[in-house]
């Protein structure tokens, strides 16, 4: 009986011989694939730092501390009882690299920085100059541009000691979420590494970072409320934003707390701002999402109004020029909805609708207007990135970095424009309904 | 009998656009802002509408020689050493542009994926890649474009799309950015980054008509200039200037920062995916157009037997420059700036010379070339 080959290999036969060597010159080319090559790393070989802090050494220039994260600790079912999902490391170090030489040295993996989800600055380092370390960063492969910056008001080895995340077993999750807070409470700015050193080496805008700090209250007899900054917004008692990092009178979950915005001009920290502040920051640069607010009843004295506000468009930029001056006109597009009426006052609808509305409008303008001036005032730092739109007067490169914004935002007036209207009233359609048919029956 | 290899006109001009675009995922973007500024975007233009009206002079001028390459032309306008002497400027260009990519190419691979690899290791795939398509010859290559430029051209406009997040219109003021002078006149040398445009010319004789030669070369330079412009444009809203000019790999940055969500990000996999497409590619096909040249200007009857030597060559001299930064400093100021001489220039020239002899060669009875 005659057999038949495959057709694979009755091609390969018939193949001249110039193709068959061809097909073995590709053969052999693959092998160094399958073999792998030099840079094949295993997962479970690598230490996956996910939290970097930075403080001025005590017997070199830098100490650098490290959360590596335990991968079992984050599994469900891994870990056991209040085992932290990562470890701690701290060295002193010439710099961010020769650090990591030093930790890499008794670590037992390979550290690796390609999952790191954030860096923090002591204020003390801040302060002094954040160029050394933005370079490395930049430069380092491993580092990536969506990492957020914090700076801690006291040391960043303090501040990551604190975070103690209870609420979810990852650490490197627990970064990813804690920092999108911007978004639905406006106490903090949305900074990622990215921003921040192209803002440190603008001529047009000045960067922030995150303003962290260990909580200092241990127990709640601990409690005070000193240096909140009520009063500075000539408030009878703090509203949600009127602390600063580490200030708020809170126990549970992590220690680590972030509120508030640090001031940079350039790459050295001037100054701090804090959460009211930080939410008028959001409003002006257009990085607000919504949250929470708490206005004073126009009506009842006393009493407040709570409505969860939400930027309805972009803001509007504008600057011109009056006498080589700066002029910025902003106007910031607002709505609110009801959340609580203490007064039980119905601002649902009609006249009184309106004077909500224009209290509120008034309320938001005069606290824009403090944290605007403050920017030229306290920090002479245009950290809103109105440089941005001044650069659109001028026609070249050159006549741009002549007129140096940076030292003119200190004569720049405003033009606020604010527009605010709520837009719906919750689950209750008309405040005081009952109580007002009852005290028409009682008169009859 | 030996078939005629022929190809048509989506596979050339995939072959050319590779060829032009490789550079946006090197260092075009940067060069652009270096010379324009906030204006780069102007520039990337600018340098398009030069290549196209370069194209349109040398595509009018080559009509009465359909089928021919730059070769050929060159024997009709200076016989033998003229076919010569213009082999070895091609060969020049072509030399360069493969052993100075492969040297930029491995170094940047180095730099972002395979960081603790030799050099010589990371190149040797790039040999491998050279070697085998030569071995194959242009029409396998340029079929091999034909399906792998689209998939190429998808990666690098989801990149772009990825990254709309970032991207900042204001960034392009001051509207001029470096001044018009800069732009215009000293920007205008750049037209350089389109001198591939030459490859069309050696391969009119694998296109067979005028027809096919001109619309690919206009395809090819548009699609290319669109890509190019909108890689500048991404690139520079959404890396203000002059922090851009620090750069390494424009878009390599610009795909690291996409995150979509906690789920889609590290986009840079499908950046390295395409350009490693891309790169070898380009180094794929510029070697086996060196063979070519090399078999045509010295009239060899077999170019197979130079490969192994000639893909050892390229990877000794890719080895010559001491760093990185002279590879950049050589390709950006000094090929780039003086490669329109023999892209356009050269060409126009032998076009002129060559129609001159013919017109010459027809009043004393001559038949060929033949006017279409």
């Amino acid at each position: 009986m005659k057999t038949t080959k495959p057709a694979v290999i009755t091609r390969v036969i018939k193949m001249d011989r110039g193709k068959r060597l061809i097909a073995i010159i590709m053969l052999v080319a693959i092998c160094p694939l399958l073999a792998s090559c030099y840079d094949a790393r295993e997962v479970d070989d690598l230490g996956f730092v996910i939290a970097m802090g930075l403080d001025r050494g005590k017997t070199n220039t830098l100490r650098m501390t490290l959360q590596i994260a335990k991968p079992m600790a984050g599994a469900d079912g891994g870990g056991s009882g209040d085992d932290l999902p990562y470890e701690q490391f701290s060295v002193e170090a010439p710099a961010v690299f020769s650090g990591l030489n030093m930790i890499n040295t008794f670590a037992s993996k390979q550290i690796s920085l390609t999952h790191l989800k954030v860096v923090v600055f002591s204020s003390e380092l801040a302060r002094e100059g954040l160029k050394p370390y933005l370079n490395a960063m930049l430069r380092g492969k491993e580092f990536r541009p969506n990492m957020p910056i914090v700076v801690a008001r006291h040391t960043a080895e303090e501040y990551l000691q604190s975070v103690d995340p209870k609420l979810v077993t990852n650490a490197a999750k627990y970064y990813e979420l804690v920092f999108q807070s911007y978004k639905y409470t406006g106490l903090i700015p949305k900074v990622e590494f990215h921003d921040f050193y192209l803002a440190s080496k603008s001529p047009c805008r000045n960067p922030v970072a995150i303003l962290g700090d260990a909580g200092k209250f241990l127990s709640a007899e601990e409690f005070d409320i000193k240096n909140s900054t009520y009063m500075d917004h000539h408030r009878s008692m703090p509203f949600e934003g009127d602390f600063f990092a580490g200030d708020i009178p809170a126990l549970g979950g992590a220690r680590a707390g972030n509120v508030g915005l640090a001031v940079f001009e350039g790459d050295k920290m001037v100054g701090e701002l804090d959460g009211t502040n930080t939410t008028m920051y959001l409003l002006c640069t257009g990085d607000y999402i919504h949250s929470y607010w708490t206005f004073p009843d126009p009506l009842a004295e006393g009493r407040y109004v709570l409505m969860d506000v939400k930027q309805s468009r972009k803001p509007k930029h504008r600057v011109e020029f009056v006498d080589g001056k700066p002029r910025i006109d902003i106007m910031l597009n607002l709505e609110g909805d009801l959340v609580a009426v203490q007064s039980d006052i119905d601002y649902e609808t009609g006249d009184n609708s309106l004077v909500l509305e224009s209290a509120a409008e008034d309320y938001i303008k005069d606290h824009v207007q403090k944290f605007l001036d403050k920017t030229i005032n306290e920090f002479q730092s245009d950290i809103c990135g109105f440089g941005a739109y001044a650069r659109a007067h001028f026609m070249t490169w050159a006549e741009w970095e002549a007129y140096n914004w940076h030292t003119k935002y200190k004569d720049a007036t405003f033009n606020l424009t604010v527009n605010f209207k709520v837009r719906r009233p919750g689950l209750i359609l008309r405040s005081g309904t009952s109580e007002a048919m009852e005290s028409r029956r009682d008169d009859q | 009998m030996k078939k005629k290899t022929i190809f048509g006109h989506w596979e050339a001009s995939a072959i050319i656009m590779n060829l032009i675009c490789t550079k946006i995922f090197l260092n075009f973007p940067r060069m652009a802002v270096e010379e324009g500024g906030t204006a780069a975007w102007i520039f990337a233009i600018y340098i398009a509408i030069l290549a196209i009206l370069g194209f349109t002079v040398i595509q009018k001028l080559y009509k009465p020689f359909e089928g021919k390459d730059l070769l050929d032309v060159a024997e009709l306008a200076a016989g033998n050493i003229g076919r010569i002497l213009v082999g070895f400027v091609i060969l020049f260009c072509l030399g360069w542009g493969t052993v100075a990519y492969m040297r930029m190419f491995s170094e940047n691979m180095k730099l972002i994926s395979l960081t603790t690899s030799p050099l010589s290791y990371v190149e040797l795939y790039f040999v491998v890649c050279l070697v085998t398509g030569a071995y194959f010859g242009i029409e396998a290559l340029s079929r091999l474009h034909a399906f792998v430029v689209p998939v190429i051209t998808v990666g690098f406009l989801l990149i772009m799309l990825g990254a709309v997040n970032y991207i900042d219109p204001g960034n392009l003021m001051p509207l001029l950015g470096n001044g018009l002078s800069a732009i215009f006149i000293k920007g205008a040398q750049k037209v350089s980054d389109y001198s591939e445009i030459l490859v069309l010319f050696l391969l009119a004789s694998f296109l067979k008509k005028y027809e096919v030669m001109k619309s690919t070369g206009y395809w090819s330079l548009v699609l290319a200039s669109v890509f190019l412009v909108i890689s500048v444009l991404v690139f520079s809203t959404v890396f203000p200037y002059p922090s851009s000019l620090e750069i390494t790999i424009p878009i390599f940055h610009v795909a690291r920062l996409i995150k979509l969500g906690r789920f889609f990000q590290r986009v840079e996999s499908v950046f390295l995916f395409i350009w490693a497409a891309s790169s070898l590619l380009y180094i794929t096909v510029n070697f086996y157009l060196i063979l070519f040249t090399f078999q045509k200007a010295f009239r060899l009857d077999y170019y197979k037997p130079l490969i192994i030597p000639l893909s050892i060559i390229v990877m000794s001299l890719s080895f010559l420059p001491s760093d990185f930064a002279e590879v950049v400093t050589y390709e950006v100021e000094l090929f780039r700036s003086w490669s329109w001489v023999p892209a356009f220039v050269m060409p126009i020239l032998l076009l002129i010379l060559a129609r001159r002899k013919h017109r010459k060669s027809a009043e004393s009875g001559g038949n060929e070339p033949q006017d279409s």
